[in-house]
């Protein structure tokens, strides 16, 4: 089948095993990313394991399937594009709009000069993994330079020349027999939920509490990079929901939560951590010892706190009932994490309309049979486009597709 | 009522007596979010998340014989955060209203019986009532930069009709002078009325609706009579 | 190479896994113990093959040449495949013992609430004598997504179409599944009661005389309750199928802590197992709803379709004939089942994953990987460290990394920006089983002052036993090195993972700290001059 061409859209997790998958069998693969960096949310999730033991919270995985992935002959990654639009005679023509990217994959040596030079926080951002490469990236919501042209600090320092801020965006088109869409989910924005997130420093999500457990090895105060002695984890925000239509649980929070929680007590152990829950979901193959466990390392609260309140010196004062008795507590804590929920990515209206796939009732791209790849006469889905799942569940979503995808390009 | 040590056959409950109540509380999740927010949870054992499941399984008498549930203040900040959209306040005044109305704690009745029958809970006459108004109107029109200041009442084609919290012609006076010194720095055209000015409904908190249909019916009259447009009802 | 795939089971999930294989044109065999065959094989026969009443005994060979042996109709038969993929059903057990309970006329599981609510007469019979159901489930042990659709599900039907009252007792619900969260929501408006425990468990009574007696502190109202429902149903655990550990036992393949068919180990996920070759699909796995086994049956057919002979240039172990004495010790720990025993010991080329494990532990240094030779190896130590300008003492540190996990935890901690010790010298390996005591030897006879294993964690090695041999073998040299005098600190063995950059740099900026208070190796000193090549350890690798 080396005459074929797959289309895949969205580098995470599900992606690149897909486009591992397909280019083992010879098949090839043209990867279409939105971001400047491949891996998807996963990519930035930490390695949890305690006790020198693995927690198969499935996080290296994505390491292994990037590295399969930018090694690969028969896969060619085309980062910040996206795709426009759609047409098909006996094979797909796919429009796709590349965004400029700024940095240079081949002249860039990742010495990180631009990171450390610029003047405005966050406006280069800095990968997970040495095959996210180049390592940094501008982002242009908040670099200067696309505000209002009044900064090319990293250009002018760039060692290597290797940064373009007027490199254009580009067009072409992407002809493919077949195409699996993978384009991941987007974490629930806690800003309308009253925890403070976005006003408070120290009320973080946790999704961002793995990228700094990646990042550093250890949990800390973003107010002022010293590690909590209180910490509170908040489960189900912006899940099992029925006022936001999120009538789902978006069942990789708990595991996720509770291993981050024995982790942080495994390299912090002066730091107490106080888990709140509605129901603890299972996770993993021996569920139960982890469970017993846990319980003996944390402080496990069944009912959701309701307010988060900023103390002059930043903390956090949570107010909670505490269960199982009736009367509310004020706790202070020094980090609030907020175990936000898996929502339909951003770009869901638009794949609908452009490959006239109908998304679920809560916005997902799901088949006939749940979890089935909507097959559409030679479009398929894997990962957390169907809806919330695990690492491993994304990578076995991948594998499914990919044989639905030889079975149709063998027809 | 059950101590604590008592069981409770759920064999004899009637888990489906609440079931056409409007409020949703059977799709509570106890995720305890409304006890959390609660300002009273604990205070005389009060839990919103506690009186929802009661009412679920049809606990209606434990509720009604009660203390605590007339503890709540009403505030609605249960509701705000519930996740399943439970009314939880108006679950309150559901139990609430089934109480005799000779049983409802404190002044609570009394003083709605009054506002029925006067129009205000102290049962002021109108005589005394714009006495003590134009007596403060003098007090404000003394101080430098409101001279000439007046207090309308039964002001025809004002722009405002606002009600007056009993408290403010009783113990409290003096906070009737804030807020006219920022209608009238904002030269803003206001009334109040002589009749009916009662601003608290106690209906509200008692659970009446009828009493809470009749004040209110008789503030729109007067908004009716003077030809206002815009209610300012501070509760 | 054979390319006909061996099917085990005679369920759903194998039946998806026939079907996937035959559409994509594969020779297939279905093998089941059962008397019929429950896949319809109406399809071209010659691709098909279907053999009941099969019981297997042995499997020996490799990928594309397994020779499976076991009776059929108790008469001996051999089957000849080149994979095999087991999707045996699972089982059901009954908690009953769980909350102190007896099976009766009453007191039911849940298969068989199943059971009654399929079967339309016993709506009439059955169903109308009973107006309250009590479900337990996750009271003792923790419940499942599966058993909670059931337990809802069941709930469900009972409200709506019998107007039963029905009660839910559970500690934490689990909803973790599509649907769960809006079923849930679907049988509270049906009139379904949840009854949520946290520490405390009801108390649950049964005798003779009278119904079952459930009484229980109510955490949300706390207040105590009682129930006597007129019927009481049970969850079940659900386990791997009792064929299963002989299966594992057939083929050689590790299970998990439940007796599930495959070790718990990412690297094996979706479906594959310690030998290539062999897949395992759906209940024979893990607890497996019927998407998820749906998506195995396929992820095992692809799977196969895979298999097609990948070349790779990498080295395989090798037995040289005249050392080798037949102990065996190779074939025990071989985690890939790669090594086979004939008029020889031979090692299967196509099943060597090249953990190095046979070649540490082979007392005769028979079988050996040419490229993890310790020789081979220090050729690419080297040396390094030594004194630097400022006349300051820059460490030599050897760090063995497993190629998974701490070569790549390596590379991202460059790439972030972290310091690396000027003087580490990163030495990748297959697998840190390949480190024997004379690969750490032989870095401290090349001028090292410190070496570092750096493995996978445990549970996350590949060939699932490496790193714990590293971890024997490193805890024997140092407690060696603390008898004879030497510094036991200087060898430090850690685990990592390939994304812990931060942790790699950690460890090694604290393992430099550590050989600079030592100072200098005094092994330096002792006459092993740089070049020097370390002999061959005489010393029986006794473990």
């Amino acid at each position: 089948m080396a005459d074929k061409n797959v289309l895949i859209i969205g580098g995470g997790v599900a992606g690149l095993s897909a486009a591992v998958e397909l280019a083992v069998l010879g098949i090839h693969v043209e990867l279409v990313e939105k971001s400047d960096f491949l891996g998807g949310h996963a990519i930035g999730y930490a390695c949890k394991a305690i006790d020198n033991t693995c927690v198969k919270c499935g996080a290296c995985m994505v390491e292994e399937k990037l590295q399969s992935a930018v090694s690969h002959p028969n896969i060619k990654v085309l980062r910040g594009c996206q795709i426009q639009d759609i047409s098909k005679n006996h094979r797909f023509s796919a429009s796709i709009r590349q965004e400029p990217l700024v940095i240079d994959r081949k002249k860039c040596t990742n010495c990180g000069l631009c990171l450390d030079r610029c003047p405005v926080d966050r406006a280069i951002l800095q990968g997970f993994s040495k095959n996210n490469h180049p390592f940094y990236a501008v982002n242009k919501e908040r670099c200067l330079y696309f505000k209002d042209h009044s900064c090319t600090i990293c250009k002018d320092e760039c060692p290597e020349t290797a940064i373009d801020l007027d490199k254009s965006a580009s067009e072409h088109t992407i002809e493919a027999d077949a195409v699996l869409i993978a384009t991941g989910f987007q974490p629930f924005n806690p800003k309308n939920k009253p925890y403070g997130y976005g006003r408070f420093k120290n009320v973080v999500t946790a999704l961002e509490l793995e990228n700094m457990l990646k990042r550093s090895g250890g949990a800390k105060k973003p107010s002022d990079d010293k590690p909590p002695q209180k910490v509170a984890f908040i489960q189900c925000v912006g899940s099992r929901d029925a006022k936001l239509n999120h009538l789902w649980c978006s069942k990789v929070c708990c595991g996720s939560a509770l291993r981050m929680a024995r982790l942080v007590r495994e390299r912090q152990p002066e730091t107490e951590v106080t888990f709140f829950y509605i129901d603890v979901q299972t996770f993993g193959k021996d569920f139960e010892p982890f469970y017993r466990e846990v319980r003996e390392d944390i402080r496990m609260i069944r009912a959701i706190p309701a307010d988060i309140y900023e103390t002059e010196d930043q903390r956090l004062k949570v107010n909670f009932v505490n269960h199982p008795l009736h009367e509310t507590r004020e706790d202070i804590f020094d980090l609030a994490i907020l175990s936000v929920g898996i929502t339909p990515g951003e770009d869901i209206g638009t794949l609908s309309r452009i490959f006239e796939v109908d998304p679920d009732e809560f916005g997902f791209l799901k088949g006939e049979h749940k979890k089935m790849p909507v097959s559409r006469n030679g479009v398929f889905t894997a990962g957390t486009v169907q809806g919330p799942m695990s690492i491993p569940e994304a990578i076995a979503t991948a594998g499914s597709a990919v044989w639905g995808i030889i079975q149709y390009l063998k027809r | 009522m059950t101590s604590p040590s008592e069981i409770i056959d759920m064999d004899r409950l009637d888990h489906t007596r609440c079931r056409t109540w409007p409020f949703l509380q059977d799709f509570c999740v106890t995720c305890g979010m409304c006890a959390s927010s609660c300002p009273a949870s604990g205070i005389d054992g009060f839990d919103p998340r506690m009186l929802v499941r009661m009412a679920s399984f049809g606990l209606v008498e434990d509720l009604v014989d009660a203390r605590w549930p007339w503890i709540c203040t009403m505030c609605g900040k249960c509701e705000n955060v519930c996740p399943m959209q439970i009314e939880i306040p108006d679950l309150v005044r559901n139990i609430r209203s089934r109480r005799d109305r000779e049983k409802v704690p404190g002044i609570l009745h009394k003083g709605l019986v009054a506002a029925l029958e006067t129009g205000n809970n102290l049962r002021l006459p109108k005589e005394d009532f714009i006495f003590i108004i134009e007596d403060v109107a003098e007090e404000v029109a003394e101080e430098p930069g409101f001279e000439g200041f007046k207090a309308p009442i039964d002001k025809k084609g004002a722009n405002i009709l606002t009600t007056i919290h009993n408290k403010l012609v009783n113990t409290h006076t003096e906070d009737l002078k804030h807020w006219w010194k920022i209608f009238h720095a904002a030269e803003e055209d206001w009334t109040a009325t002589s009749e009916n000015w009662e601003g608290t409904s106690w209906g509200y908190f008692t659970g009446d609706d009828d009493a809470m249909k009749v004040m209110a019916g008789r503030i729109v009259a007067q908004m009716e009579r003077l030809e206002v447009n815009t209610l300012l009802w501070p509760e | 190479m054979n390319n006909t795939t061996l099917i085990l089971g005679n369920g759903p999930c194998a039946g998806i896994v026939a079907e996937n294989l035959l559409t994509a044109g594969a020779k297939i065999i279905i093998a089941t113990r059962d008397d019929t065959c429950n896949f319809d094989g109406s399809a071209d026969t010659g691709a098909l093959q279907i053999m009941t009443q099969t019981r297997l005994i042995s499997c020996k060979g490799s990928v594309g040449n397994f020779r499976i042996h076991g009776t059929q109709k108790n008469k001996p038969v051999t089957i000849d495949a080149g994979r095999v993929i087991i999707s045996e059903e699972d089982q059901r057990m009954p908690n009953f013992s769980l909350y102190g309970l007896n099976g009766s006329s009453n007191v039911i599981t849940l298969s068989q609430m199943k059971h009654l609510l399929k079967d339309s007469s016993s709506e009439k019979t059955i169903l109308s004598e009973i107006k309250k159901v009590v479900f337990l489930s996750g009271l003792v042990k923790e419940s499942t997504p599966i058993i909670a659709k059931d337990v809802m599900l069941f709930s469900l039907l009972l409200q709506k179409d019998s107007n039963i009252k029905t009660y839910i007792l559970t500690k934490n619900l689990k909803v973790a599944g599509d649907g769960l969260e809006s079923l849930y929501r679907d049988t509270k408006n049906a009139g379904t009661i949840y009854i949520k425990f946290t520490d405390v468990a009801p108390d649950i009574h049964q005798n003779d005389e009278d119904p079952v007696r459930i009484e229980f502190f109510d955490e949300i109202t706390s207040k105590n309750f009682r129930l006597t429902p007129d019927m009481t149903v049970v969850d079940e655990s659900i386990v791997p199928s009792e064929y299963a550990s002989d299966l594992a036992k057939i083929f050689d393949i590790e299970i998990d802590l439940s007796g599930f068919v495959q070790a718990d180990n990412v690297h094996r996920y979706p479906v594959l197992t310690n030998r290539k070759g062999i897949m395992v699909a759906g209940p024979s796995r893990s607890i497996r709803d019927v998407d998820d086994q749906r998506i195995d049956a396929e992820n095992a057919a692809l799977a196969v379709t895979g298999l097609s002979g990948e070349e790779t240039k990498a080295q395989k172990a090798q037995v040289h004939d005249g050392q080798c004495i037949r102990c065996l010790t190779c074939y025990r720990l071989c985690p890939y089942h790669a090594i086979t025993l004939n008029s020889r010991v031979v090692v299967m080329p196509d099943a060597c994953e090249r953990c190095g494990i046979c070649a540490t532990h082979c007392p005769r240094h028979a079988v050996r990987i040419a490229d993890l030779e310790p020789e081979a190896m220090s050729a690419l130590i080297g040396t390094g460290g030594g004194i630097d300008k400022q006349q300051t003492f820059v460490p030599f540190i050897v760090a063995f990394c497993c190629r998974r996990s701490a070569a790549r935890a390596r590379d991202l901690a460059v790439c972030m920006g972290y310091h690396l010790p000027q003087g580490l010298r990163i030495v990748e390996v297959p697998c840190s089983g390949a480190l024997s005591y004379d690969h750490i030897f032989g870095a401290l006879g090349n001028n090292a002052d410190g070496v570092m294993v750096l493995t996978c964690h445990k549970g996350n090695c590949h060939s699932e036993q490496g790193n714990i041999y590293a971890d024997q073998t490193v805890a024997q040299i140092r407690e060696m090195f603390s008898r004879i005098g030497f510094e036991k600190e200087r060898i430090l063995i850690q685990t990592l993972a390939s994304n812990m950059g931060a942790e790699f740099a950690r460890i090694a900026g604290r393992f430099e700290e550590t050989i600079k208070e030592l100072g200098p190796s005094r092994l330096k000193k002792i006459g092993l001059s740089e070049n020097s090549t370390p002999t061959k350890s005489k010393i029986g690798k006794r473990k």
